[in-house]
């Protein structure tokens, strides 16, 4: 077995040490950067994300595999800019106001970043005020909103609308496990994303 | 107000429901008000938008007229429902109780997640001395004094092994944990059930009994004997395997320490549905209808294999006809309990067809 497809193997196993062990290897055999992310990190992730899109693992494991596959990525992460390596597009991405779960928020922003995208990381119980000022800041292309309770689930209606309202040609995609598509349409969301992998899917179809 | 003149006749289909006896219709009750907590509990408004409160700051008599006014909200209420009151409901006493710093936000009130160490458990007082536990217990005391025969004295929301660590350590990170330093989530887990079951136990032995039972304030839930509310929401971010290597004994621990017992679960849980009902302690099942969640066809499936495996069911949530009429097609009236969430009493009106009985 090649050092890529040993990356890609431990991504999906989600041990970390391993993924450390071959991706340090990789690099010192001269492997280019791109094809150390491409065909090693993210493929291993592709995997992952079908595997959970098809209810064949679960969020533990997926959490896992996207841990072990930053450890990869920091150590390439140096490299990678000095390979003129650009990312595909930016994401900004947090958790409504009201709510405080991250983990739904922390699994796409660990899927898109293994994908590819920049993603701004806005945290959680974030208002509308601050997802309108990271838009005006940092020009993302696509704004993601994440919440669990279904209690803050109008907070999400209401920061969608104030992002149409503002004028930014941003696409707005919603996700969490309250949300269906039915919602997200009714809000006014241009994309839903029923679990991380979807998200990663979805954001590539709007960019 | 639980009228007395109906009081002992809502008892009988209390009785029945865990029975699990035949019956012509299921148990149906209202849940009266809207969703954010601070609105119910006015008094809690003056905290708004504070990161961290004390235990001391919490007095029971600045709520008893926001208690007042819920209870009277209660008239012209025509169900099947026996009502409680509970101490704030939606506080999160056991996090409190564990170190976490509480926020109030605009209209929620909640713990911040993580920063929790394991070796911080050894520190923790939690025993009757915990400052929240203190209080917890004292806002019971206050309202069995101040409401009397009037109402019961319920369990409010308290969280789940999975959810107070969750809340502790951060979502993610607790999934890290179970990977890493299984044996610590395994401690702390151990110690959270054992908070849980003696702040249950604490508060039924100041309440006593209410018409010879006790209740389950958020699901308007009456037993004939001791019961608990017990919720594992975080049990989204395992896995089957992992829910059953690291919180299924938690979960038969508390069903088994109290003779009634009923657990509460979103749809986003119902993946470990079969591993839940293989806990043979748990009497009651109660699976929400969420506002934009799963909506009730696509729960059927999981509503029928509650009642095959002979549980008794209580589904919460908005409900509207056309759920009822598919509840009333598809399931059993036996054990079964609905608990619909309406704005207020007037809009109860909608539903009188299904307390006919279910033919």
């Amino acid at each position: 077995m090649s050092v890529l497809e040993q990356i890609k193997e431990q991504v999906i196993a989600g041990n970390v040490k391993k993924v450390k062990e071959y991706t340090d290897a990789a690099v010192s055999q001269g492997l280019h950067v791109s094809t150390i992310l491409n065909d090693g990190l993210i493929a291993g992730m592709n995997v992952v994300g079908a595997l959970f899109k098809n209810d064949e693992i679960y969020v533990p494991e997926v959490l896992m595999a996207a841990r072990a596959m930053h450890t990869g990525l920091a150590i390439i992460k140096p490299l990678i800019a000095s390979a003129g390596l650009k990312e595909k597009g930016v994401v900004a991405i947090g958790t409504v106001k009201g709510d405080m779960h991250d983990i739904g928020k922390n699994l796409v922003i660990m899927m898109l970043e293994g994908a590819g995208y920049k993603v701004i990381d806005l945290g959680t119980d974030v208002p509308a005020e601050k997802f309108l000022k990271v838009v005006e800041d940092e020009h993302p292309q696509i704004v993601g909103l994440s919440a669990l309770l279904t209690t803050t689930m109008p907070q999400m209606q209401q920061t969608v609308k104030r992002l149409k309202e503002s004028g930014n040609r941003i696409k707005i995609v919603v996700g969490g496990a309250p949300v269906t598509e039915k919602f997200a349409r009714e809000i006014g969301a241009d994309g839903y994303a029923a679990d991380a992998a979807s998200a990663v899917e979805k954001v590539s179809e709007l960019i | 107000m639980n009228s007395p003149s109906t009081l002992q006749d809502k008892i009988n289909k209390y009785r029945v429901f865990w029975d699990n006896a035949p019956v012509e219709r299921p148990l149906i009750g209202f849940s009266l008000g809207g969703w954010f907590p601070l609105q119910s509990y006015t008094a809690l408004g003056k905290f708004r938008g504070r990161k961290g409160i004390a235990a001391d700051e919490l007095r029971p008599e600045d709520y008893l007229a926001d208690y007042d006014r819920l209870v009277a909200s209660w008239n012209g209420v025509e169900d099947d429902a026996i009502r409680a009151v509970a101490p704030l409901p939606p506080f999160p006493w056991l996090e409190a109780m564990l170190g976490s710093c509480v926020q109030v936000g605009e209209d929620a009130i909640w713990a911040l997640e993580g920063g929790f160490e394991y070796a911080d458990l050894e520190n923790r007082d939690l025993t009757n001395a915990n400052p929240w536990r203190r209080k917890y217990l004292e806002f019971v005391a206050a309202l069995k004094d101040h409401f009397r025969d009037r109402c019961p004295v319920g369990q409010p929301i308290l969280r789940g092994v999975s959810d107070m660590i969750a809340a502790l350590r951060g979502s993610s990170q607790m999934v890290f944990d179970l990977h890493d330093t299984p044996e610590l989530f395994q401690r702390l887990a151990g110690r959270c059930t054992t908070l849980l079951l003696e702040l249950v136990e604490g508060q039924q032995r100041i309440t006593g009994e209410f018409a010879g039972g006790y209740e389950v304030e958020q699901l308007t839930l009456w037993a004939p004997d001791r019961i608990i509310r017990m919720q594992e929401d975080g049990s989204a971010f395992f896995s089957p395997a992992l829910y059953t290597t690291y919180l299924r004994d938690e979960d038969m621990r508390q069903a088994s320490a109290f003779p009634y017992n009923v657990i509460h679960l979103h749809s986003s849980s119902l993946f470990l549905l079969d591993r839940i009902l293989d806990i043979e302690p748990l009497k009651c099942i109660q699976i929400n209808k969420d506002v934009g969640g799963a909506e009730v066809p696509k729960m059927l499936p999981f509503l029928k294999m509650v009642q095959d495996r002979g549980k008794r069911l209580l589904i919460r949530g908005k409900l509207d006809q056309d759920d009822l009429s598919l509840l009333r097609g598809e399931l059993m009236p036996t054990g079964l309990y609905l608990q619909i969430v309406v704005e207020n009493a007037a809009e109860t009106q909608r539903f009188r067809d299904f307390f006919q009985p279910w033919q």
